[in-house]
């Protein structure tokens, strides 16, 4: 190699250590592809490739997830819309249930004109906590779920409260409609009170545990 | 004597040629320190998930930076079960497993260890099975020769990506969701 190569050789070596060319140096045209959007063309590896047979049987599973999660999500969403008009209703219920109470027991008068409304607002509130209930339980559930306390859990444990308060007014209105003219009755009128507000309170709070 | 020089000119030439700076290195997201921060918004709370990041970047000797990383749907937690599984139904988890970041970098020096650089980096985020183009900037600091951490932000329509909103009392999230990434990497 002659001498007069050296210079080459050694800026070939400070191209490659990649330095810069200095400021008089001819600069090289810009490459188009510079300009272009960036070429995301290379693969690092990075997601494992599946099999043909993997692939089929992950297609299969998320047809079948895809199903019931269609049909979860639309029994969910009437869930909460039934939810939202039971406690309405429930509301309702306890409203026109103690006019109903003065009505009867408070000296209204017994005129007994908040009855028919009160019994239609249980029944109607009734089919809707059954409803709404049964959408709840019978949702499937495709993605499994780790046991833990979270709004769902809590929700579960109010509701079962308040369905075990719907029971106990529906044991005690029959009971207390047997009891007409004894005094049992008014204490019996007292507790179906008490257990209402609590069936109502547990009612609510059991949908206000998804805001936390 | 002359051609002493020359062959010691010529050996120290290839020799620098071939300095292992020039080669592409790559590296290897470290999964069990590395995490992807997805956080949603509603107008009732916020919900954060978090789940492991992985994935690998090569740097080439021209500046040029390649990154894939990606996220597993199904890890994401919130610390909610419930929650937890409504984000797997509307982003269809199962069809749809991962979140998974592509993207290219250019002009990019590694930074020497203690030193930070920022990195600009454009590709598509693919979530839900939707690519969506997307420009990001990374922060990026060597820990040493061979480690490095990488911190990076940025929004996302979640109805670009054909996510339905997910709502609460009927009440819908925010369309925007932010996520965040923090990544420890490791030279190999």
């Amino acid at each position: 190699m002659p001498l007069g190569s050296i210079p080459f050789v050694l800026a070939m070596a400070a191209l490659a250590a990649g330095e810069t060319p200095p400021a008089d140096a001819p600069q090289a045209p810009a490459a188009p592809a510079a300009q272009a959007a960036p070429s995301l063309d290379f693969d690092l590896d990075v997601a494992p490739a599946q099999s043909p047979e993997e692939a089929k049987a992950a297609a299969r599973r998320a047809e079948q997830v895809e199903r019931e999660v269609a049909a979860r999500r639309f029994m969910l969403e009437l869930h909460q819309k039934i939810g939202l008009g039971m406690l309405a209703g429930m509301a309702a219920t306890a409203v026109v249930g103690n006019f109903n109470l003065v009505d009867r027991y408070g000296g209204g008068g017994d005129t007994g004109r908040f009855k028919l409304a009160h019994r239609g607002l249980v029944i109607g509130t009734s089919a809707l906590f059954a409803t709404g209930g049964l959408l709840g339980l019978l949702a499937p559930v495709p993605f499994e779920k780790k046991p833990q306390l979270d709004s769902a859990t809590i929700h579960k444990t109010l509701m079962l409260t308040a369905t075990a308060g719907m029971v106990t007014q529906i044991i005690l209105g029959i009971i207390t409609a047997n009891l007409d003219g004894s005094l049992v009755q008014v204490d019996l009128v007292t507790a179906h009170q008490v257990v209402g507000y609590v069936t109502l309170g547990a009612s609510l709070a059991g949908a206000a545990s998804f805001l936390f | 004597m002359k051609n002493a020089v020359l062959a010691l000119w010529c050996i120290a030439s290839a020799a620098f040629a071939a300095d292992p700076a020039a080669a592409p290195r790559s590296f290897a997201v470290l999964p069990e320190k590395s995490e992807v921060t997805f956080k949603v918004i509603h107008k009732f709370h916020e919900v954060v998930g978090k789940a492991k990041a992985e994935g690998k970047a090569r740097v080439l000797p021209d500046g040029t930076v390649q990154v894939q990383v990606l996220a597993r749907v199904a890890e994401f937690d919130s610390g909610n079960a419930n929650r937890d599984a409504h984000m797997k139904e509307v982003t269809e988890a199962a069809k749809f497993p991962t979140v998974e970041l592509k993207a290219v970098g250019t002009g990019f020096k590694l930074p020497e260890p203690g030193a930070k650089a920022e990195l600009t980096l454009k590709g598509q985020l693919t979530f839900h099975g939707v690519a969506a183009p997307i420009e990001v900037k990374v922060n990026v600091q060597a820990v040493d020769a061979t480690h490095f951490s990488a911190e990076s932000r940025l929004a996302i329509s979640l109805e670009a990506h054909k996510v339905e909103r997910p709502s609460l009392l009927t009440v819908k999230v925010d369309d925007q969701a932010q996520i965040e990434l923090r990544a420890q990497l490791e030279a190999r």
